[in-house]
């Protein structure tokens, strides 16, 4: 961690976006499907 | 101990604030720009006459109280809460000569909705509205969305009595310290990555819907804005039904995702932290809800039969889940339909979503995923404590940007901001229901003005009772400076109105 | 009693209030509403019972022609401050011409179709499906005056804020030395 902390906040930015997106849209994904599933079980 | 404020410290106040009009005025060349770009003269010259009459206002309020002297930490409180209010009056200025409003109060409704990136309009003919108008409706979201960030992180750093405060952020000018300046430049720099990102994406869709490049792109822009900020406005009265296009609201559905996100996870997630996403106390909490509260639609809209098959439960239901938690509030169903077809589960639901609001230190809104979390945290650490022997000495901890202890102090501070909310909620409905409005409605759009959401059921509109416009405009200033400023800022009007007694020599 | 310095301030706000006052007086011009046909304000408020049914309905369309996924088209109708999407054939669709926005009126177009309160068929969107589409009154270009006394203040403003600028950045400096 202090490592890191001594890098510009910005050097890491892409893979950190990538994270960020590829997190949301597996957050997306569930909660989406669930509704969708939920719904045309009940 | 409330400070009463001396002649002194008003011209400073006034001093800073007339510093924050001309800025605004000076943003307003964007939308002039704008308009003389797609030959909108006409609206051109609301700018030009926006820039003269708030510039040389400014010029005049920082040129009558320059004074030399320190800020502290109340004075940059007061700046905050009057500064806002200030650098909505100005922005209105231009909207008000637009022609798409019916007063100056009505202009400055949407102001304040924008620099607070609520969303809520009382815009009259907005699909006849110039681009130039649009530009600057949705410039407020990016200015408002940022720019109470930086004073919200300052004011969180103020209260643990770090090492600076408030003051030096907002109070700009020459004292600004690295550090305060290094975290500034790096939320302008994740929204500039997110909403160049943002546009991008949504500009390929709409050429795909068939819009001209020229429209698409102020469109693209405009929504991402709106969606990353948590805003809400739209160009088009339809809102985010205008497009009718399932991929164009996924994609404003993640911008909505990455603005409701703390910058400083952002941080540490763009350093390369990446546990923390899943670590954090409060998108853990934000996850929960999300999904719990997805669940409570899907089951209300199959017990209402509302929106019936799965594609619908998810572009009417899910969508608006995430539209209401991170405060956005761009709607996919018309205002009426939240009372006639949405159903009880599901209206329950999106007002749970929009009262509990997104992450601290983000451009959402409402009473925050972080204080929630805490609130439950403490209460389980009471029940553990009452159940516990005597002797034993127990410290519950969380985990938001590294392990923290949760003190009761914190504790207590999470419940004070929980019950301002709450009893703001409560305020704002009391009184749209006395107005006549029915108690689910009043409900929904008090909650949905002081969380800054955005979602309306219709009661906001331009025929509005003149009384409701100024209670919502004062809870949407209040919700988003999250109360601690305005009280500041109104205890020390009365101290300072008030009869003059003893005065601490200065 | 140290009054004085005090009603400085308290005559800067009075006018300030006074300036704001000024500010407060524009009217909206409402859109014409047509007769016998439904506007696109009284669809979304329909009678839930006739979900499904035949309706004729008249507005302005505004913005665009968009595609539509799974084919056709969406044009947009504006009437009473609320828009409407009517979903049509591309060949429906070609019939209008001009799109309402800052600079146009659009076309007004009258539209017999089936509304849907929740349709199937486009995720639940509210929503006509046309099955008649006519211009019944081409749209034009709106009229948008330019007002040069706007620009005229806006200058004098401009020029005074600069001046203020100049005398503030003065008295700083002279007070540096």
């Amino acid at each position: 961690m202090p490592v890191h902390r001594l890098q510009s906040p910005f050097e890491r930015w892409r893979s950190g976006l990538l994270v960020e997106i590829v997190a949301s849209a597996v957050f997306m994904a569930i909660a989406y499907g669930m509704v969708a599933i939920l719904v045309w079980i009940l | 101990m409330w400070l009463r404020l001396r002649l002194d410290d008003m011209r400073l106040i006034v001093h800073y604030v007339g510093l924050f009009v001309v800025g605004v005025g000076l943003v307003m060349a964007v939308p002039l720009v704008t308009g003389l770009l797609y030959g909108e003269y006409d609206a051109a010259l609301d700018y030009l006459l926006g820039m003269g009459v708030v510039c040389s206002i400014g010029a005049l309020l920082v040129n009558a109280c320059s004074r030399p002297e320190n800020l502290n930490h109340t004075h940059a409180l007061a700046i905050t809460a009057f500064g806002w209010l200030a650098a909505s009056s100005a922005a209105a200025v231009p909207l008000a000569f637009s022609g798409n409003y019916g007063s100056y109060l009505d202009a400055l409704f949407d102001a304040v909705s924008g620099f607070t990136t609520s969303g809520l309009t009382v815009v009259v003919d907005l699909d006849h509205m110039a681009h130039a108008h649009n530009m600057w409706r949705h410039l407020t979201h990016l200015i408002g969305g940022q720019g109470i960030v930086v004073a919200a992180l300052s004011l969180a750093v103020g209260l643990r009595g770090g090492g600076f405060s408030l003051y030096l952020a907002e109070g700009r000018d020459e004292r600004i310290l690295p550090n305060v300046l290094h975290t500034v430049r790096f939320i302008w720099y994740v929204t500039a990555v997110y909403v160049a990102l943002g546009t991008l994406a949504l500009f390929a869709v709409t050429l795909y819907l068939g819009m001209s490049p020229e429209r698409g792109v102020l469109h693209a822009f405009w929504i991402a804005v709106a969606a990353y900020d948590t805003g809400g406005f739209a160009p088009q009265s339809l809102n985010a039904m205008y497009y009718h296009s399932f991929l164009f609201e996924t994609v404003s559905v993640f911008l909505m995702l990455a603005g409701m996100m703390n910058f400083n996870l952002h941080a540490q997630v763009w350093r390369g932290d990446r546990i923390e996403l899943w670590k954090n106390l409060e998108t853990r909490v934000l996850a929960f809800n999300i999904m719990v509260l997805s669940a409570l639609v899907a089951i209300g809209f199959a017990a209402t039969e509302a929106f019936s098959g799965p594609l619908a439960a998810v572009r009417k239901g899910a969508y608006h889940v995430f539209s209401a938690h991170s405060g956005t509030g761009h709607q996919t169903v018309y205002s009426s339909q939240w009372a006639t077809d949405f159903g009880g589960p599901a209206f329950a639901a999106i007002l749970i979503a929009m009262a509990a609001g997104g992450a601290v230190s983000s451009t959402a809104g409402g009473i925050k995923a972080l204080r929630l979390g805490l609130i439950v945290r403490s209460v389980i650490q009471q029940v553990k404590e009452a159940t516990a022997p005597r002797s034993a000495l127990m410290r519950a901890r969380y985990h938001h940007l590294g392990e923290r202890f949760l003190t009761p102090e914190i504790g207590a501070a999470a419940a004070t901001v929980f019950i301002l909310y709450m009893v703001t909620y409560v305020t704002g409905a009391l009184i749209g229901a006395a107005y006549g409005y029915d108690a689910g409605s009043a409900i929904f759009e008090s909650i949905s003005a002081t969380a800054n959401v955005g979602l309306s059921t219709g009661v906001t509109s331009p025929t509005m009772p003149t009384g409701l416009k100024i209670v919502y405009i004062t809870q949407m200033w209040a919700g988003r400076l999250e109360f601690i400023a305005v009280l500041v800022l109104v205890g020390q009007l009365i101290m300072s109105l008030g009869p003059q007694r003893s005065r601490r020599a200065a | 009693m140290r009054r004085t310095p005090r009603t400085g301030l308290r005559w800067m706000a009075v006018s300030l209030c006074a300036a704001a006052a000024l500010l407060a007086t524009i009217a909206p011009a409402p859109a014409a509403p047509p007769a016998g046909v439904l506007t696109p304000a009284q669809v979304v408020e329909i009678d839930r019972a006739l979900d499904g049914s035949v309706i004729e309905l008249q507005g302005e369309a505004i913005g665009e022609s968009l595609r539509a996924h799974g084919g056709g088209r969406w044009i947009n109708l504006l009437g009473d401050g609320t828009a409407i999407g009517v979903w049509m054939t591309e060949e429906q669709a070609a019939t209008v011409r001009l799109f309402g926005d800052h600079r146009t009126d659009g076309d007004i177009v009258r539209v017999t179709g089936v509304v849907n309160v929740s349709c199937d068929q486009h995720g639940g969107e509210f929503d006509v499906h046309a099955e008649s589409v006519f211009v019944i009154e081409p749209g034009g270009p709106r009229d948008n005056p330019v007002q040069p006394w706007k620009g005229a203040v806006g200058l004098g403003g401009l020029f005074l804020a600069f001046g203020l600028w100049r005398a503030h950045r003065a008295r700083r400096d002279r007070r540096m030395l």
